[in-house]
């Protein structure tokens, strides 16, 4: 539905004291716009007065009587506003603004400058509210710790001063009231509890049954290709070929896996298993599904591009038959429909439901599906950029395991080898790649 | 997906004073879940309470003093409740519970009873608010004065009437409470403010998306199916064929119709497929009007598969054992390497989506099943009979929504005179069967 919409452009405001969630709703709404192809970004006042006045750990830096940082600190906010705008007048669809903004003194103001600056601007703000200190603990611990402004303190002197840092912005709170007139979405306890307040319109109302859907369990996601097929061994497109020799053995092995990988019945029991409703999938799903005696759905969502009139062939055949096609796939592969078929962008259109379903599940996901698909679903979770989806490498006979973390998904690769059931792993980590992360230098989002 | 909110029965309890749109919420509800698959039914309380206690209309038999009609009415209250349950045992999916449901003590009443008769339900609770003494008049005029309670009464006499009834309900209102522990969404002034809480599950986080995107502008929808295509003469399924001239003059009539029926009006949103025989005749429209279209692959039409291309009777003889399956279950009978009914509706339920959070009048130009799916959904068809509407080529289905039910007007034109002929469905038997929701 990227159709609808596209001339507005929105304006979405974080509010909130420290640690209750701002940058995480965020991110996963950048993500989650990027994604469904809007060009939507995330504008970080903490980056900016980082940049600007120096990694400051001490707690008195906001201080609401100290003048001088206060000044300092309104400075940046302004600049970090300012490129919002920008961004939006040079093509931009979406600017995410991640700050406290707790008074309504500066949320008015804000308000202010974001309607005159353009005609029809839509206007949202997320204010995260959270009292349960376990959670808040939580937060800290995962996030703020590897925060640039306490990378030469040591964890606890850090955790400490960052609570008194909260105790200041505490001083002067002004939660979101009917009379600033402004549209917004309350979240309170991690989305246990909303209200909204005059929230109208297409993306808006994607929001609100996105945020709906968030939560911070860290359950896993398994992503799988079927195994082999038949026209994989061929290199042909499309078809509803059935499983090949080696692919059976993979099903094999892929159960084995995933029996060692849930060890109770509780535990396979709870296991959300999707499948497409092509073959080769459905077989390799099977052969899982009876090891572990659970059921998977077959979701027509989840089956894979619809190469059209391409159906079948080979793509040395194709390039044959349809040079021109042939080429223009090459040079805009995410945007290019095979005739009387699909592109990459109506993918990402289709399996949106199967994202929010994953998103809303505190149970492991378990997806058995196909090359296309598993692309879109794996850029979705470790945020890859959209131009990459159609060239991401998700092989045949390997597991990928996400498991959200903070920020990003932690990601492991488990190729297994269908004859000899052997086992080589692959593990990304978080703090390594957030690590290289912060070394850029850039405002914007990590 | 629809698998997934199979995995529990759902009671859905109303929560409202008289004439805040919980009837017209519930039964929307419930339009949608059918059409979406989950068996699905409206208790309405009232209705209980008029079999039982008769026709009623005086006020004070809603005093929450008067001990005797209390009695009575929470007797009625339980009533509609075991046959809820019983619904759901047998089957039924999703029960609606519409009544006022005012007090904390009602709704512990029913979590209570539902706990001990069936503990293995989800209960979902949806208050409905409104402080707008317009919307609430209007609401009155439009639904109450029909109502049984009122025949032989004058308007004004009705009322008044249920205006003091409102009153009664007043004393002892209670709005829903977080600390009564119970999963709600309470919709405030048609939508102005909503309150989200403790929601459970696929289908509740579906409910909750729906409601968001209901409104009661009577905007009008349009339904279409493209112009004559050369498929469409040679009798073939599928295919991307394009229009012939039959079909390319339908299109620029279709425009005039608009022309004239939109006054002028450029404020309306249109929607159409990726395929050639759509587009062409949205173009012709839009030419004609000057407005823009978007074009959705959601709507292009159910995808034949191997039979892409063959006329049914090629299907007959080629395929027999399909042809006879999809004669006897052409709701479910799914094409190899195509879709079926059920995929199709499940395709187009972000259409509705979209169709029912616009204000402004809706155009849809699209194919035969693609339209059978939304028009069952907005004519409240059941769904085994989707395959089976009558959707024919040149013409145009107009759309009203009432209060509880869509005014339907036929408009054929002729290509080649551009000649309109307009047929009024007779709406009436929505409005009698009150009693059967």
């Amino acid at each position: 539905m990227q159709g609808c919409n596209r001339s507005q452009k929105i304006a979405i405001c974080t509010v909130g004291l420290p640690a209750r969630g701002k940058t995480y709703i965020s991110r996963k709404l950048n993500r989650y716009f990027n994604w469904l192809g809007y060009k939507s970004r995330v504008f970080i006042n903490g980056n900016y007065r980082r940049e600007i006045c120096g990694t400051e750990c001490n707690s008195q830096f906001f201080d609401p009587h100290n003048e001088e940082a206060q000044k300092a600190r309104s400075d940046c906010a302004k600049m970090a506003l300012q490129d919002l705008i920008q961004f939006l007048k040079n093509g931009g669809d979406v600017g995410i603004l991640d700050g406290t903004n707790i008074t309504r003194e500066r949320r008015l103001q804000i308000e202010s400058d974001l309607k005159q600056s353009f005609n029809g601007i839509q206007t949202l703000w997320i204010e995260s509210i959270c009292n349960d200190s376990k959670v808040i603990q939580n937060n800290i611990r995962l996030t703020k710790i590897n925060n640039p402004d306490y990378c030469n303190v040591n964890s606890d002197e850090a955790t400490i001063d960052f609570l008194n840092r909260i105790k200041m912005y505490e001083q002067i709170y002004e939660t979101i009231t009917d009379d600033e007139n402004l549209s917004y979405i309350k979240t309170m306890n991690v989305g246990a509890d909303i209200i909204v307040h005059q929230v109208y319109g297409f993306l808006l109302s994607k929001i609100v049954s996105f945020i709906m859907n968030l939560h911070t369990y860290p359950r896993p996601i398994y992503l799988s290709r079927h195994g082999e097929s038949q026209y994989n061994v061929d290199d042909r497109v499309g078809g509803d070929s059935d499983l090949s020799e080696l692919g059976e053995m993979y099903a094999d092995k892929l159960a084995d896996f995933f029996f060692k990988e849930f060890p109770t019945k509780e535990m396979k029991n709870e296991i959300i298993f999707f499948t497409s409703t092509m073959r080769r999938a459905i077989h390799t799903s099977d052969v899982v599904a009876n090891k572990l005696e659970i059921q998977p759905l077959q979701l027509k969502t989840l089956d894979e591009i619809n190469v059209g009139i391409c159906d079948g062939m080979t793509y040395t055949e194709i390039a044959q038959k349809f040079p021109s096609d042939f080429q223009e796939r090459k040079i805009n592969k995410l945007g290019y429909r095979y005739p009387r078929g699909e592109s990459y962008l109506d993918l990402i259109s289709r399996i949106e439901p199967v994202i929010f379903e994953i998103e809303r599940s505190r149970q492991p996901v378990m997806i058995i599906a196909h090359q296309a698909i598993l692309r879109c679903l794996y850029a979705y979770f470790h945020q890859n950029e959209i131009p990459e989806v159609p060239t991401l490498d998700i092989p045949l006979h390997c597991v990928i395991k996400l498991t959200p973390a903070a920020y990003f998904c932690d990601e492991k690769r488990v190729l297994i080898n269908p004859q000899t059931g052997e086992i080589s792993i692959k593990e990304e980590y978080v703090q390594e790649f957030v690590r290289s992360k912060s070394k850029q230098k850039s405002f914007i989002d990590l | 997906m629809q698998e997934l909110g199979k995995q529990q029965k759902m009671v859905i309890g109303m929560v409202g004073l008289p004439a805040r749109g919980k009837t017209y919420i519930s039964r929307k509800i419930c339009r949608y879940l059918n059409w979406m698959g989950f068996k699905s039914k409206v208790f309405n309380i009232g209705n209980y309470r008029r079999q039982i206690c008769g026709t009623d209309c005086n006020s004070n038999f809603f005093d929450p003093g008067n001990k005797d009609a209390s009695k009575a009415r929470d007797e009625c209250a339980l009533l509609a409740l075991n046959d809820m349950i019983n619904y759901l045992r047998n089957e039924g999916d999703v029960s609606l519970y519409d009544g006022t449901n005012t007090t904390k003590q009602r709704r512990k009443l029913i979590m209570e009873t539902l706990q001990q008769k069936f503990s293995e339900v989800q209960v979902f609770w949806v208050e409905s608010i409104c402080n707008d003494e317009d919307v609430i008049l209007r609401n009155i005029q439009l639904t109450k004065l029909n109502n049984p309670d009122y025949v032989g009464k004058s308007s004004d006499e009705a009322t008044q009437d249920f205006q003091q009834r409102i009153e009664q309900y007043a004393k002892v209102y209670e709005p829903i409470d977080m600390d009564e522990n119970i999963s709600f969404i309470k919709i405030i002034d048609i939508g102005n403010d909503i309150m989200i809480y403790n929601i459970q599950g696929f289908l509740q986080s579906k409910l909750v998306s729906y409601l968001m995107n209901l409104h009661i502008y009577p905007r009008p929808i349009y339904l279409s199916r493209h112009g004559e295509s050369q498929y469409n003469v040679g009798h073939k399924v599928g295919g991307d064929s394009d229009l012939t001239q039959t079909g390319l003059m339908y299109a620029k009539q279709l425009g005039k119709y608009f022309v004239q029926e939109l006054e002028g009006n450029r404020n309306i949103k249109m929607f159409t497929s990726t395929m050639q025989r759509a587009l062409r005749t949205s173009n012709e429209v839009c030419e004609l009007l000057g407005v823009e279209y978007y074009s959705l692959k959601a709507l292009d039409e159910i995808n034949p598969g191997i039979c892409d291309g063959l006329t049914y009777q090629q299907i007959a003889d080629k395929f027999p054992q399909d042809y006879e399956e999809r004669k006897m279950n052409k709701l479910t009978y799914r094409y190899p390497r195509g879709e079926s009914y059920l995929d199709v509706i499940s395709r187009v339920e972000q259409i509705i989506f979209e169709i029912e959070r616009s204000r402004l009048p809706v155009i849809v130009i699209a194919h035969q099943a693609i339209l059978r799916c939304l028009y069952a959904y907005f004519h409240e068809h059941e769904v085994p009979e989707i395959p089976k509407l009558n959707i024919p080529l040149h013409q145009v289905i107009k759309l009203v929504p009432a209060a509880y039910y869509c005014k339907e007007t036929r408009i054929k034109i002729d290509p080649m005179t551009g000649h309109w002929e307009i047929q009024d469905e007779a709406t009436i038997k929505k409005v009698k069967s009150f009693l059967d929701l």
